[in-house]
């Protein structure tokens, strides 16, 4: 859970966001609709993921920057993700079961990033968000909309998850 | 043994894999309107001047009297014209919107004035006057008071990882939203008003529903 609030009056951020809408639209748009494979989900899933980053558009520097693309792409990943919960109606299905999402397919010579891109979605995200992005808890929490507390947990059961795998992958 | 550098330099090759998988910029999707539309009203969105204000306040007040038949009104939360307006998109997604157009007369900050035995205080963050306090307890449990200014038009979303069954509920004549997790793994909530609807208060965590009614009744004025 978790409660975010738009506040878009300051005139700089509504330039920064109209920019950031324009120039990451489309992307963001193929992304969701490669996870999703239906035009009016994947704006659905756009229009959520904008709603997020609205809560955030005070944190975003520079628009052109790998970070925020990255961090534009888990957001709009995420709603597809919930997008497609959504249509399915598996609202209880278990959040860390769910496989849906970008593939990544990593083929350099860090095993350990390896097994990383493996990890279900909601896994690759938290790590990614923590390790990559070096978000606080909390700042996962608001990005991925839960609590610390929950966020904390995913973040636990992920790095559980990876430890496993590099133990098949014989890394440790 | 896999340390915390080596985490990060694999998120960051992950993080570039992701990064140059992805589609063109220049692949352009011509968008539907009703996409467009809901884009608009989310980068300009609507003020609602005074007169427009009262219209809708009087429309909405004779709806009323004409369904009660003349009831009269009494000033409880039921009764009030609310300055919110929840619509829930989903059964893990709510969206309050703040209708109002006017700063309050004066800037409150808000504390707990009790806290479940156990938790200690774990995270304060303050931006323009609004203020979320986590605190957590030694099982790694977070309970988060927040509370948000409305004005200058706010979207204020409650969102959830699985569904929730949300009610309102009257205890002492003030309304509470309340949030309850249906599988037990995530928070509860509790979200109510300032009486004059200027702000939003919000409760969640690991509690029962009772008790986080009894702590958003705790809650008192503070010193910033």
């Amino acid at each position: 859970m978790l409660i975010y609030l738009q506040m878009i009056d300051q005139p700089e951020d509504k330039s920064k966001f109209e920019k950031l809408y324009k120039r990451y639209r489309d992307m963001m748009y193929r992304v969701a609709f490669d996870i999703l494979g239906n035009p009016q989900d994947a704006e659905d899933a756009v229009h959520q993921a904008f709603i997020k980053i609205l809560e955030n558009i005070h944190k975003i520097s520079d628009l052109k920057c790998p970070k925020t693309r990255s961090y534009i792409v888990t957001i709009v990943e995420r709603k597809a993700i919930d997008q497609y919960r959504k249509k399915k109606r598996h609202p209880l299905v278990p959040y860390d079961d769910e496989t849906v999402g970008l593939r990544v397919e990593y083929a350099g010579p860090n095993r350990l990033a390896g097994c990383m891109a493996q990890l279900p979605p909601v896994y690759r995200q938290v790590l990614l968000l923590k390790y990559s992005h070096g978000m606080t808890l909390q700042e996962i929490a608001q990005t991925l909309d839960t609590t610390p507390d929950n966020a904390g947990k995913i973040l636990q059961r992920a790095k559980v998850k990876l430890f496993d795998l590099c133990r098949e992958e014989e890394l440790i | 043994m896999i340390t915390e550098d080596m985490l990060r330099e694999a998120a960051r090759e992950v993080d570039c894999t992701i990064l140059e998988s992805l589609p063109d910029d220049a692949c352009e999707h011509t968008f539907s309107r009703s996409f467009q539309r809901k884009m608009k009203m989310l980068i300009h969105p609507p003020i609602y001047p005074a007169k427009e204000r009262f219209l809708r306040w009087a429309a909405c007040f004779a709806v009323v009297c004409a369904v009660l038949g003349g009831i009269l009104l009494n000033d409880s939360a039921h009764a009030s014209i609310s300055e919110w307006e929840c619509v829930q998109v989903d059964d893990r997604h709510f969206n309050y919107y703040y209708k109002g157009d006017t700063p309050p007369k004066e800037i409150k900050h808000y504390t707990l004035s009790q806290v479940p035995e156990g938790y200690t205080l774990d995270v304060v963050d303050d931006w323009d006057n609004n203020k979320t306090v986590c605190y957590i307890d030694d099982q790694g449990q977070w309970l988060q008071f927040s509370y948000i200014y409305g004005y200058r038009s706010g979207l204020h979303v409650i969102g959830y990882l699985e569904a929730v069954e949300k009610k309102s509920i009257s205890v002492d004549d003030k309304l509470f939203e309340v949030y309850i997790s249906l599988t037990g793994n995530e928070s509860n909530g509790v979200v109510w008003y300032s009486q004059d609807e200027s702000i939003i208060f919000e409760i969640f965590g690991p509690e029962d529903i009772d008790t986080l009614i009894a702590l958003a009744k705790s809650v008192i004025t503070a010193e910033k």
